[in-house]
């Protein structure tokens, strides 16, 4: 190799370096100083502590955003993941004039800026009479992470052939038999998928949420409140805590996501 | 078989009707959702934007004054201009810092690649909000890069230069996006067949040429995934502007967040929101624009095989 190509690669290597390290520099930090025994929430470090964490669980308002994050996480997910499916079944194979609006629509809510959504569904439900509650930022998550789900189910989908169906059928199964004995065994590692990814997305939500809670709070909103008015050692823990939980979810994530490329299941017997 | 043929095709046309029902009632709750919540929401955005503010309440007037307003304000097209740019800037940040991470990845054991591109991920999935905070504990006047300057003696006293600005939103933008830029390249890199490298370098290609005549292009696809995803998030960003910005940062979707409390001006809002939308369409022709004059040039490379095409 010459000269100038080995410049090249190191430079290239270099580069990727400072790309990692600013990718986890916030981590690093935030779980650094969530542990520090000092009540000014910065460096220097003055020795290894639980204190914040500790005064945390006596912290009733983020005990309640957070049951209140986990309800509607929870609850999206249910629904998302459910109908996902849903339209992901009704468009396999579908051809009707429209259809690239109707998918192009579907996926508005993740694609446009948080607060064009926002702003639009809180509009929609001032209008309709609609009184803001936690219904309401669950009705809002399901808007931004029902293409999640249906894509994620969709690719699953169009890998399975049309001929493991159509033996179903014409050995005498119903319908709702294929689908129950073939389709959604071979749905699994997708739905978990796709369940996984919806809740993350809505652990994530901040600002669509702010605009569509009422006098609810969810974990990020609690923390957006807090950081608009200043920087405090207990909001260093539940970062660090929100950075932890979400790190784990992400691996859950990638693990899963592994699996999608899972043989086919045909149903009954051995495959 | 035994059946008259008559009789099948009556059996084909009710399976056909049923097959047809049943489909139309798998397609009517995505249909409804799409309409009810997607469709008429945004209608209400785009009629309120055309409508008259009076103080508390809207009034049902047409009106183009929410939009010709926004032209003749002094300090809306100096934020969407910054919000432009900053998108801008931030996107080729990701993509000169991304494509390096991804080509290290690509050309590394698939062990080390599955770990690599493991840590990527992982970050992408945890909450925005928090990653943009931390920032604010390393560039802060108390911050950990102050306290690194003053202890590498470069300083002696905590400089606030780092903090509540234009760049403190971008560097954490960069640092929050760098994996959605890094993940497209990577997989549209692995692609990639090293036979096609090894055979540019034999022919006598030096290792500049064969990226810029053979690995960059078969990348395109991965690159201009990654600059939507990248410049779509940054274009609409609230959260970096609002912790990190301060009074010079401010960033378009800030202003517009600003725009719907109780006492505000909504119909004034709205019209920001389509400007922003306008101007987001606008940035990614403009990327789809460009990506498809760097095929035109380069299709002599590609076209041999279309299987190389990412």
């Amino acid at each position: 190799m010459t000269l100038g190509g080995r410049l090249g690669g190191v430079l290239t290597r270099t580069v990727a370096l400072v790309g990692f390290v600013l990718i986890y520099a916030p981590f690093v930090v935030i779980v650094v100083l969530s542990f520090n025994d000092s009540p000014a929430a910065t460096l220097p470090f003055k020795g290894f502590s639980l204190r914040w964490y500790e005064r945390l669980l006596g912290n009733d308002a983020i005990i309640a955003a957070f049951g209140n994050t986990l309800l509607v996480g929870a609850i999206a997910t249910i629904v998302s993941t459910t109908l996902g499916t849903v339209i992901a079944l009704s468009l396999r194979r579908a051809r009707f004039p429209g259809r690239s609006l109707y998918e192009f629509v579907l996926s508005l809510p993740f694609l446009l800026p948080e607060v064009i959504v926002g702003v639009a569904t809180l509009s929609f439900l001032l209008l309709a009479g609609i009184r803001l509650s936690l219904g309401t930022i669950i009705l809002a998550h399901i808007l931004v992470t029902l293409v999640v789900a249906e894509r994620t189910v969709a690719v699953r989908l169009a890998q399975i052939p049309a001929s493991l169906e159509e033996a179903s059928r014409d050995l005498g199964r119903s319908p709702i038999q294929t689908f129950f004995l073939i389709t959604l065994p071979n749905l699994r590692s997708a739905l978990i998928a796709a369940a996984l990814l919806v809740f993350t997305v809505s652990f994530d939500q901040t600002i669509i949420t702010f605009l569509v809670a009422g006098t609810d709070q969810t974990l990020p909103t609690y923390v957006w409140a807090q950081v608009r008015r200043g920087f405090t050692p207990e909001l260093n823990v539940v970062a660090a805590i929100f950075l932890i939980a979400s790190s784990l979810l992400g691996l859950a994530i990638a693990w899963t996501l592994r699996g999608t490329g899972s043989p086919l299941k045909t149903g009954g017997g051995r495959p | 078989m035994s059946r008259a043929p008559a009789v099948d095709r009556q059996l084909g046309r009710l399976a056909w009707v049923d097959d047809r029902l049943g489909r139309f009632a798998l397609f009517l709750p995505g249909l409804l959702f799409v309409v009810v919540l997607v469709g008429i929401p945004l209608g209400i955005l785009l009629v309120v934007s055309f409508l008259t503010d009076a103080s508390y309440s809207i009034e049902p007037i047409p009106t183009l004054a929410n939009y010709l307003g926004l032209i003749g304000d002094g300090v809306f097209p100096i934020v969407l201009w910054r919000t432009v740019l900053t998108a801008v800037v931030v996107t080729a940040a990701c993509l000169a810092i991304g494509f390096p991470i991804a080509l290290v990845l690509a050309r590394t054991t698939p062990r080390r690649r599955a770990l690599g591109t493991l840590i990527l991920m992982v970050p992408l999935w945890t909450n925005l909000l928090v990653k943009i905070y931390s920032w604010k504990a390393i560039l802060g006047v108390k911050g950990v890069l102050n306290y690194g300057l003053q202890a590498a003696g470069v300083t002696s006293e905590p400089v606030d230069l780092f903090l509540y600005n234009t760049p403190a939103v971008a560097i954490a933008l960069v640092s929050a996006l760098l994996p959605f830029m890094v993940l497209p390249i990577l997989t549209a890199l692995e692609r990639v067949p090293p036979s096609l490298l090894e055979a540019a370098t034999d022919l006598g290609s030096s290792p500049r040429r064969v990226f810029w005549t053979v690995t960059a292009p078969l990348a395109r696809r991965g690159v201009l995934a990654g600059v939507t995803f990248v410049l779509v998030m940054a274009i609409g960003d609230i959260v970096a502007s609002e912790v990190l910005g301060g009074p010079s940062g401010i960033l378009v979707g800030r202003v517009i967040f600003g725009q719907f409390g109780p006492s505000d001006n909504w119909p004034r809002g709205a019209a920001m929101g389509w400007v922003l939308i306008a101007t987001m369409t606008g940035m990614l022709l403009v990327v789809a624009r460009l990506a498809r004059l760097g095929t035109m040039e380069r299709v002599s490379i590609t076209g041999a095989d279309p299987r190389l095409e990412g």
